[in-house]
């Protein structure tokens, strides 16, 4: 639309428009309160359009000199301002703490939790987040309560990937100014390497070499259920045993010996680190998915043959923060 | 922003719902086809809503708005002023409706809805109507939080709740812009011809029964505030028009009457003198009245040769004006061709009043003043009788008045007496006014109504100038002395005002008027005079536009920073929460059970120990947890559940 474009606003969305705004902005460990300092307010273009209606009824008023008219606009004029601050209220004062993020492989959208704290006895509605002008969730926040809001962020490369600075904001209650702040607390995701497609161990390499200790555990015969233990494989939980209870079980096996296999870095064929990485990666994934006792023997670090989610996704952090520390 | 149009049209209800709440005073004065289209939009928007068809597209668009556009036309002729504005902005908005893309579409409609309201004060800017306008306001700015409300989570009564309140807080702010906001003369362009309401009220000509028309209505035509006491009943000539050319039924007003000072001689007796300031209901006219002889005047006002003050445009709004009267002035100018205007008679009509009149003037020595108290007592004594509902009158309606039906109201009585005058040769005309008046019985200031509506005639002395003479008095004095509901006048006829016996309804309606009389002085008539008296109230003399302006920024800082503290202070004492306060109660008989609630343990964990000890309580104990999660952690505003939660927790017994 040509009228859009005439009376198009700067995009104040996509970052701080001022230096003294984005020092304010953070980062902040952990947590961070929005005082009245960090909070900005603008009327929209709603609000622009409601200020022109004002300014045509007054006219409207002052040439036809009807003392009601005047009523009407000056009215409309105090509802304005109220608004203006209810805003601003809506978002200042808010108690934003960083949440967690779960890991992600290179290449796929991390997400960012933010609680947002509020110790006030009335609710706030409609927050939003965004991040280089797009909008990611709205959510509102109970009264004397704690919200969640979430933005993602596309993880380009492997090791840590801090959240950044984020713009929260609002226009509740009528939508005629829009609040908002920018803050950036320090957030940060682990990212694993991207696997390649597919990628096999190479020959000679996969056996064990004896002195492993495996706990005893096998893998052939089955021997009765215990409770769920962090580091369980989900493949062995008996989900039949725990759906009749409030815990889970896990199935015990004894007997045979179980595959074993070390990935290495150094047997590994690769023009650079990065393409190692991601073969290694790859093949911690399969074995994982094969139910294979692995291990990782890195040029720093040595993990002994394991498996199970915990055994898992400590190998992928090594991998994702392998050369970051 | 991404906004789901489905989730869009859903919200639309309460759209359609605050079109009509604005439109509702419009309804009546719509024609029938633009009532018909609004109903079709109606429900077509409500087939919309339902989901049964989608939003029209571009196409169907155009077509409606041309359609909209030529239902326009063919009701009011044109799609210009205000009322036919009125009815296509009214049509627009359900247009609107209809290509609804955005919440901004919304504020737009609710935008139309405004300027809706504001044109109603064209019709009226009564204290009814202000109301009505608030509570509009209320609910279209609870429409705005329905649209910035993304999720959809407030419910009804809170929004309209936060949206009186935000609006109560606005009201600081409105009265002090209404105060001290510069106000300068209207209008800056013109007014639309058809921007007035519907008014009563005396029209600019007379013929027999347009007064007659008026008595029945007890409506105010304007009030009067004496300072110092008012005349006698009798002294209250409140003079309107002078009306000198009659074709034998109508008497008119000079076409163009001639803005000159009359020549007025003042008695110079202080007891006769008056001051006064009339507050005149607009009634759609340029003249105003002023008590008889006015002698000085406040403001842009033209006073002309016979006597009538007129303003520079229709009344149209509650105007007010200072006045001084002398009831015992002299009226000396009467030019040559004023004279022959007020002998003129027309032609060849009533021969048989023409030759009375001869014939009594003559008998009367032709001498002026014996014939006026001749033909008055040819009134009182030859059974002429004042009635509301007199006789029609034909051809001849002089004569057959005077010699045949002889029942009338004033129109006849001062008309046949105009005649009677002329036909003998003395200058005469007709004036209309109100006689009368009626203080307020516990304010200070006089009403006068419709009802007391009035014609007489002026006559023209060599020696005296115009004098006045009242016919009607002639024939029923207790008209004139005591007012028109003592008259013995036929009572069904008369405002139920006047006639009514029930004290407590009269009560009300005084208070009523009083009430409505400062609403007229203080808020509808508040112009730059007004704001001028009440600065000087304060001490503040001569205030100039741009001292207006510097405490307009002041008061308005302070102002801001009033409303600033009352939306953003902080709660100091936290609202004490039922919810938790409850929950602790539970807790307590637990722990009287022996079973204490451990300071890290959740509630539903703390539930879950509670189950296995006391099983027999697990419904009740599933029920008070759950609630009680829910009200306080999970935003749920149930007025219903957080009953069932209390009266839970309070009957709450473990058993076993």
């Amino acid at each position: 639309m040509s009228f859009a474009s005439i009376f198009r606003l700067p995009d104040f969305t996509r970052q701080p428009a001022f230096r003294f705004i984005s020092k304010r902005s953070g980062p902040f460990d952990g947590e961070v309160t929005l005082d009245k300092n960090r909070v900005y307010i603008l009327p929209t273009k709603t609000g622009i359009l409601f200020g022109v209606l004002l300014t045509i009824l007054l006219l409207g008023s002052v040439n036809y000199g009807k003392s009601l008219g005047f009523v009407l606009v000056f009215l409309l004029v105090g509802v304005g301002n109220v608004v203006m601050f209810a805003t601003w209220r809506n978002l200042a004062g808010l108690r934003l703490r960083a949440g967690g993020s779960s890991p992600v492989f290179s290449g796929e959208e991390a997400t960012f939790a933010v609680q947002l704290e509020n110790n006030d006895p009335s609710a706030r509605y409609s927050i939003a987040i965004s991040q280089h002008g797009k909008e990611y969730e709205v959510v509102d926040v109970p009264a004397d309560g704690v919200g969640q809001i979430h933005f993602r962020k596309k993880a380009d490369r492997r090791g840590l990937l801090s959240a950044g600075r984020f713009r929260l904001y609002t226009e509740f209650p009528t939508g005629l100014f829009v609040a908002w702040t920018w803050i950036e607390l320090t957030m940060q995701c682990v990212v694993y390497p991207k696997p390649v497609v597919n990628a096999s161990l190479p020959a000679g390499d996969s056996m064990a070499d004896g002195e492993t200790v495996l706990n005893g555990a096998g893998l052939e015969e089955y021997t009765g259920l215990r409770k769920y233990q962090a580091g369980d494989s989900w493949r062995r939980v008996s989900w039949k045993a725990s759906a009749r209870s409030d815990e889970l079980y896990t199935k015990e096996f004894a007997g045979g010996q179980p595959e074993l296999q070390w990935i290495e870095w150094k047997a590994i064929a690769a023009s650079d680190a990065e393409a190692r990485l991601s073969i290694i990666t790859r093949l911690v994934i399969d074995a994982e998915a094969g139910r294979r006792y692995y291990g990782l023997r890195m040029p720093n670090i040595e993990l002994s043959p394991d498996h199970g989610n915990r055994h898992y996704l400590q190998c992928l952090k090594v991998l994702a923060l392998y050369g970051h520390e | 922003m991404v906004t789901n149009n489905h989730r869009l049209t859903t919200k639309l209800t309460p759209v359609l719902l605050g079109i009509h709440v604005v439109a509702i005073p419009l309804y009546p004065h719509l024609p029938l086809q633009v009532l018909l289209v609004t109903a079709v939009l109606t429900l077509w928007t409500l087939l919309i809503i339902s989901g049964r068809i989608s939003q029209p597209g571009r196409f169907v668009m155009l077509l409606l708005t041309m359609m909209v556009l030529a239902v326009l036309m063919l009701s009011y002729g044109t799609i210009l002023g205000q009322q036919p504005g009125s009815a296509m902005l009214l049509l627009l908005s359900f247009l609107k409706l209809f290509e609804m893309k955005s919440a901004r579409d919304i504020a737009i409609v609710i935008f139309m809805g405004l300027f809706l309201i504001a044109s109603k004060f064209f019709y009226s800017q009564s204290l009814l109507i202000a109301i009505y306008v608030f509570v509009v306001v209320v609910y279209l700015t609870s429409l705005l939080i329905v649209f910035s409300d993304r999720l959809g989570t407030t419910r009804f009564k809170a929004r309209m709740y936060k949206s009186l309140r935000m609006i109560i807080q606005a009201v600081p702010l409105m009265l002090i812009l209404f105060v001290l906001f510069p106000r300068i003369p209207s209008p800056l362009w013109g007014v639309p011809k058809d921007a007035v309401a519907a008014t009563t009220g005396i029209s600019d000509e007379m013929s027999p029964g347009s007064i007659n028309r008026l008595i029945g209505s007890g409506e105010v035509a304007f009030r009067v505030k004496f300072n110092g006491d008012p005349p006698t009943r009798s002294d209250l000539y409140w003079r309107g028009l002078v009306l000198s050319n009659y074709d034998g039924r109508t008497w008119r007003l000079e076409n163009a009457p001639a803005e000159a000072l009359p020549l007025l001689v003042p008695s110079g007796d202080e007891k006769s003198r008056y001051r006064y300031i009339v507050m005149l209901e607009p009634h759609n006219q340029r003249w105003l009245y002023a008590l008889e002889t006015m002698v000085e005047y406040e403001g842009q006002l033209a006073v002309t040769r016979e006597m009538q003050v007129l303003t520079r445009s229709n009344v149209i709004d509650v105007i007010s004006y200072n006045m001084r009267s002398d009831i015992k002035a002299e009226n000396r100018g009467l030019f040559e061709p004023e004279r022959r205007k007020n002998l003129a008679l027309p032609a060849g009509l009533n021969s048989e009043s023409v030759s009375f009149a001869r014939g009594l003037f003559k008998n009367s020595n032709r001498e002026d003043r014996t014939y006026i108290g001749n033909v008055l007592k040819h009134f009182s004594e030859m059974g002429f009788k004042y009635t509301l509902s007199p006789p029609l009158l034909g051809e001849n309606a002089m004569d057959e008045f005077l010699f045949d039906t002889r029942r009338g109201f004033c129109e006849h009585f001062a008309s046949a007496f105009v005649y009677l005058m002329r036909a003998a040769g003395i200058p005469s005309r007709v004036v209309i006014g109100y006689q009368g008046g009626a203080m307020h019985p516990f304010d200070d200031y006089m009403i006068v109504r419709q009802s007391d509506a009035h014609a007489w005639a002026e006559v023209w002395l060599e020696d005296e100038g115009w004098v006045r003479v009242d016919p009607t008095a002639a024939v029923s004095p207790t008209r004139i002395e005591e007012g028109i509901e003592h008259a013995g006048l036929e009572r069904g006829l008369l405002p139920s005002i006047l006639i009514s016996d029930n004290v407590i309804i009269q009560r009300a309606r005084f208070m009523w008027d009083s009430f409505h009389n400062n609403w007229n002085q203080w808020v509808v008539g508040y112009n730059r005079k007004r704001q001028q008296e009440l600065l000087e109230m304060f001490g503040f003399n001569n205030a100039t536009s741009s001292d207006l302006a510097m405490w307009l920024v002041v008061s308005m800082t302070l102002a801001g920073s009033l409303v600033a503290w009352l939306v953003i202070r902080r709660e100091s004492i936290k609202q004490v929460d039922i919810i938790r306060l409850y929950y602790d109660r539970f807790c307590r008989k637990l722990e009287r059970a022996g079973v204490p609630h451990r300071s890290n343990e959740g509630a539903t964990e703390f539930m879950a120990r509670v189950v296995k000890i006391f099983p027999a309580n697990k419904q009740e104990l599933a029920m008070i947890t759950g609630d009680y999660e829910h009200l306080r952690y999970g935003g749920v505003e149930d007025e219903n559940r957080v009953r069932r939660y209390m009266r839970a927790v309070r009957r709450f017994k473990v058993k076993g």
